[in-house]
């Protein structure tokens, strides 16, 4: 219990902090008070959305974006950076334009790829898929870079054909370090699953939400959906401890940022 | 039955810069129940010494020679960074296991030789939840369970505390017994080790790297008498420091 309380109480102290600045900003007139709702005000606009079916609809198909787009990523990002991670070659190849892709601000993307495949699923996934699929790509890259050029000396001295080594080694080190890639990369699946349904003809998300409360000054549910954004993106996070499997966990990938 | 003939090592260096030559005309011979210790000063070249004799690296010029055998020799290489040669997602036991590809035979030699070296060992720990010796007597334990026709160790006893490392040395002897490995060449700092251990020890020289004497003990790699492992250290500390002096 006493464990428990101490694991609480420093975000419970941070979380006051902020509020207590909020609202000394607004008490201040740094924070316009028309503009700036009450925190009290967002908390009473977020659980009357989280009493609407249609915003908890919008919530789905955001998250639903978010886990699609991040899985499609996944498929292409971890053998990607496998492949450039094992051959120096492909890395040399590869390399310079997954630093420039990961470069480029997503959103610029998006544009393009309306214009090339339109404004369905197919274009919000792969606005999602691309740079998260490529920030994974660095973390299977980098495992496999990690790998120590005496384990594979030794294996294949001990007659280990070269499927074998990637058996044996490189594809648990990718997998030792994927879930650190997965939860890096799911807020950003996140941020640009919200932009795709404000800019990519949704007819559901939170993204929309956003637009919506702001055109009509609906300033407490605007907040209250930024929060319950944030808090839809710690629960995936909290999720990914539960889904990935415990022995992919160990000291080095295990615990969270707290 | 295996060796190296006039072998040269050389590391270019930066344009226009020179070369570093680590083995200079190198050619030794080892074996059938040879147990061979290289000795010399940090950077003489014995682990780049190993390495071509295992077939790991290409030499400049010179040659491995493989002689009487009629079939590429089975090597096992334990290297000095053998906290690199252990899978860190694996719990000691299934390392093993997957280090020596399943092999039962293999596999039970190597926990056996791992109980011997620390009694107790914690076989369901993580690699990096042992201590460094620990670490060492798992990469040693598993090499030593090999059957092969040479068993090259670079620095195998370094990290682990006396006890241990009194039964690494008896478990190399026993290797040699058992006709697991059919020679054992090692590197090592230790006098100590190479007089308990080798029957020969090669004295290497720096800059470059080339063989500056070799000590035969009479009598083979000896398991006690303290008074004949006390002459042996002596008389190898001595022509240890007369190389040390020349290079």
């Amino acid at each position: 219990m006493l464990e428990m309380v101490k694991r609480v109480l420093p975000l419970l102290v941070a979380a006051g902090a902020l509020v207590a600045l909020w609202e000394l900003l607004r008490a201040a007139g740094v924070l316009a008070p028309a503009l700036a709702p009450t925190f009290g005000a967002v908390v009473d606009a977020s659980f009357d959305l989280l009493r609407d079916g249609e915003f908890l609809l919008d919530v789905w198909q955001t998250a639903r974006r978010t886990l699609v787009g991040l899985a499609v990523g996944l498929l292409g990002g971890v053998p990607l950076g496998a492949l450039m991670g094992m051959s120096r070659n492909v890395a040399r190849g590869a390399g310079p334009l997954v630093d420039f892709f990961r470069a480029l601000p997503a959103v610029a993307l998006l544009p393009a790829l309306a214009t090339l495949f339109g404004i369905g699923e197919f274009t919000k996934t792969l606005l999602i898929a691309i740079p998260s699929g490529l920030l994974v790509a660095t973390f299977s890259y980098f495992a496999c870079r990690e790998v120590s050029p005496e384990l594979i000396e030794t294996l294949e001295l001990r007659g280990l054909s070269r499927g074998e080594v990637v058996r044996a080694v490189f594809v648990p080190a990718i997998l030792y370090r994927l879930p650190s890639g997965v939860r890096y990369a799911l807020p950003l699946a996140l941020a640009l699953a919200v932009v795709a349904d404000m800019f990519v003809g949704a007819r559901h998300g939170l993204g929309l939400r956003l637009i919506a409360y702001q055109e009509t000054f609906q300033l407490a549910h605007l907040y209250g959906t930024i929060m319950i954004a944030g808090v839809l993106g710690a629960a995936m996070y909290a999720l990914s401890f539960v889904v990935i499997p415990r022995r992919l966990r160990t000291q080095q990938n295990g615990g969270a940022l707290w | 039955m295996l060796g190296l003939r006039d072998v040269v090592v050389e590391y270019r260096g930066r344009p226009g810069g020179p070369s570093l030559v680590a083995l200079s005309n190198i050619t030794f011979s080892v074996g059938v129940r040879d147990i061979v210790a290289l000795m010399g000063a940090n950077g003489s070249g014995k682990t780049t010494f190993l390495r071509v004799l295992a077939g790991l690296q290409r030499p400049s010029s010179g040659e491995r020679v493989v002689s009487a055998l009629g079939r590429t020799p089975r090597v096992e290489f334990m290297f000095q960074n053998y906290r690199a040669t252990l899978f860190p997602w694996h719990r000691v036991r299934a390392g093993i296991r997957t280090a020596l590809r399943g092999r039962d035979d293999e596999v039970e030699h190597a926990i056996a030789n791992l109980e011997f070296l620390i009694p107790g060992f914690r076989f369901d720990a993580y690699p990096h939840e042992l201590s460094g010796g620990e670490q060492q007597a798992v990469a040693l334990a598993i090499s030593t369970a090999r059957c092969v026709d040479l068993l090259l160790l670079d620095e195998p006893f370094g990290a682990l505390d006396v006890r241990a490392r009194m039964r690494a040395i008896a478990l190399c002897r026993k290797v040699i017994m058992q006709d697991r490995a059919k020679a054992v060449v090692f590197t090592t700092h230790s006098a100590e080790d190479a007089a308990a251990l080798a029957q020969r020890v090669v004295l290497l020289r720096n800059h470059p790297g080339l063989i500056g004497a070799e000590v035969r003990f009479d009598g083979g790699a000896t398991g006690g008498g303290s008074e004949v492992l006390s002459t042996r250290i002596t008389a190898l500390r001595a022509r240890l420091a007369e190389v040390v002096e020349r290079a």
